[in-house]
């Protein structure tokens, strides 16, 4: 599966077994992109809440 | 000139709002060239974008190792020293302990700002701190990067299970990096520093960018498992080991009990949401 990265525009490959909720870096610019659903594959920046 | 200066005054002003205190020693030479240092990458791309004809090619990056460091520093006393956030000292964001070697000194406003080897820049207290000479090497261990992994195997495996249960009823707190206290990266931190003589990057996001991706069904003992609390985007992370009755167990910070725990793969999920699971050992078995 691949989809556009939000942030470069870069395509983002998704593995077979993604799971929502699995966090993967972009490969391009390296954004954090948190995976909202694998199927159909949907992602967002990901922005950990500050501790 | 009074262009650029204003515009330096600009970036201070910036970085000043942004963090409390703007690390930055900037001026204009006497060939109109842009010198002295700022800390961070960041703030060296803002002040290029900034000032595009003023050539900063004489700025340094404190925060860059290669950058030769104003002083180093190393532990008096015994026990653990505190690191901030702020000049404060009142937002702990880790510790080091003696045994962890030299600290790049980088300046003193009010507060000592040091770099850890784990890459951490915070505040310490100057009264725990003495000069020291630079050492030959820094880090002195390797420091994991990006997607690399480290020699191991299943002895490793036990090693890193051995050390992890010593920590098993430590305190939680935020920041903690030591025996008296520790939070999850911390944990790890600890723990990898001891067994595989390696530096894992101080905070979990981070740490998540160690090793290669594995997929939940094929997690095993050894591998670092990252969640997030449930319904927060605060990140989490813990160790993976094999439990009697065949599946995992995971062994980890908790901030829900408070302390160093080691509790069921199905336990741990009942508080944290799965967020990936990261193989930073590479060996037989591992």
């Amino acid at each position: 599966m691949s989809l556009e990265c939000p942030e470069c525009g870069a395509a983002v490959q998704l593995p077979e077994d993604v799971l929502a909720g699995e966090i993967l870096a972009c490969a391009n610019c390296a954004v954090d992109l948190d995976v909202v659903s694998a199927n159909p594959p949907e992602v967002m920046v990901f922005e950990e809440d500050e501790k | 000139m009074g262009e650029i200066t204003a515009a330096l005054q600009t970036l201070r002003d910036r970085w000043t709002e942004r963090h409390g205190i703007a690390i930055a020693d900037l001026r204009v030479g006497a060939n109109g060239a842009v010198e002295g240092s700022v800390l961070t990458r960041r703030q060296w791309t803002e002040m290029t974008q900034a000032l595009p004809e003023a050539t900063p090619s004489n700025v340094v990056i404190l925060e860059d190792r290669a950058t030769p460091a104003p002083g180093w520093r190393e532990i008096r006393g015994d026990g653990p020293v505190s690191l901030h956030r702020t000049t404060d000292l009142a937002k702990l964001t880790t510790e080091v302990e003696p045994s962890d070697g030299a600290l790049r000194w980088l300046g003193n406003w009010g507060a000592d700002l040091v770099q850890t080897d784990d890459g951490a820049i915070a505040w310490a207290a100057p009264e725990r701190l003495m000069p020291c000479d630079a050492p030959e090497t820094w880090p002195t261990l390797p420091l994991l990067a990006r997607d690399e992994r480290l020699e191991g195997n299943a002895d490793t495996v036990d090693k890193l299970e051995d050390c992890a249960t010593t920590h098993l009823g430590t305190p939680y707190v935020l920041g903690g990096c030591s025996r008296q206290r520790i939070d999850c990266s911390g944990l790890m931190s600890r723990i990898f520093r001891e067994v595989c003589k390696a530096i894992l990057p101080r905070h979990s996001m981070d740490q998540r960018r160690c090793g290669v991706r594995v997929g939940r069904e094929d997690m095993a003992p050894g591998d670092l498992v990252f969640a997030r609390l449930i319904d927060t985007r605060t990140a989490h992370v813990g160790l993976l080991f094999a439990n009697t009755d065949g599946g995992l167990n995971v062994l980890h910070a908790s901030q829900r009990a408070g302390e160093v725990v080691c509790e069921t793969l199905d336990q741990f999920e009942t508080g944290y949401r799965f967020m990936g699971a990261r193989r930073v050992l590479r060996g037989p078995s591992a």
